[in-house]
């Protein structure tokens, strides 16, 4: 069975989405610092997008982050009541050799990927929720 | 303030950016640092101050680099905490911008012929 350890909620503003690292830092104090180091990144990755996407021009709404252990998982789960939004369909791009070539951006989801165990996606019930997978040392 | 321009011999830019780099920390340098791109030509971006980075400042650096190769420039970083370093080596923008190992480095690697 999978705990919710804890639960924040904001709004797409900038000014509230500073909110989530201090939260982070807090609730998942007993992380092993890299791999909290990689928590943070990734969930600022998704809660970005999910302001940036699923809020155009300013409109209200709430995200929702929670944080759930299992064992050796955690999972952070990013929800939110935002135009529709799956961040896991961007195609993953090969890493650009020079700087000529590259095309800022894209970035995002490659971290998010990269830094998870697991990504998935669902809309359900007119909300994006999108779930973060980690795994701890043994 | 997260970004300060300091000149140095040989005309040589050392930029230093502090604190976190999320979105609100990649919209406040992204000016200052497309104003370093377009009008210098050998830049060293001292990393050590900051404690955090993700895709937004990872395109504010790259944007700044592209303007800076684009007229022959060369710039390098340095001083990158090990989890900022995870960030640049994992989507491999260190092949964009190199990431050297002190200042003294990127220094003679951005005013070498």
């Amino acid at each position: 069975m999978i705990s919710l350890s804890a639960e924040l909620r904001l709004t797409p503003a900038l000014a509230d989405l500073a909110r989530v690292y201090p939260w982070l830092d807090e609730v998942a104090s007993s992380v092993p610092p890299a791999i909290l180091a990689r928590m943070h990144v990734a969930l600022e990755e998704a809660v970005a997008n999910a302001a940036l996407h699923g809020f155009p021009a300013g409109q209200e709404g709430e995200i929702t982050v929670r944080l759930r252990r299992h064992d050796d998982t955690m999972v952070l789960e990013i929800e939110d009541d935002g135009v529709p939004f799956d961040p896991t369909e961007a195609e993953l791009r090969a890493h650009a050799k020079n700087l000529d070539d590259v095309e800022p951006g894209g970035w995002g989801l490659g971290l998010i990927r990269a830094f998870t165990a697991s990504v998935a996606y669902e809309r359900r019930d007119g909300r994006n929720h999108l779930s973060l997978g980690f795994s701890l040392p043994g | 303030m997260p970004m300060t321009v300091l000149d140095l011999d040989n005309n040589v830019t050392k930029v230093v950016i502090t604190g976190r780099i999320d979105i609100a920390g990649a919209q406040e340098i992204d000016l200052p640092l497309s104003v370093v791109g377009g009008s210098r030509a050998a830049v060293v971006i001292d990393l050590a101050e900051v404690s955090f980075m993700a895709s937004m400042g990872l395109r504010s650096l790259v944007m700044c680099a592209k303007s800076i190769q684009r007229k022959g420039g060369k710039v390098g970083m340095f001083g990158a905490r090990p989890e900022v370093e995870d960030v640049i080596r994992t989507m491999g923008i260190d092949e964009l911008i190199p990431l050297l190992p002190s200042e003294t480095d990127a220094i003679a690697m951005v005013v070498a012929a």
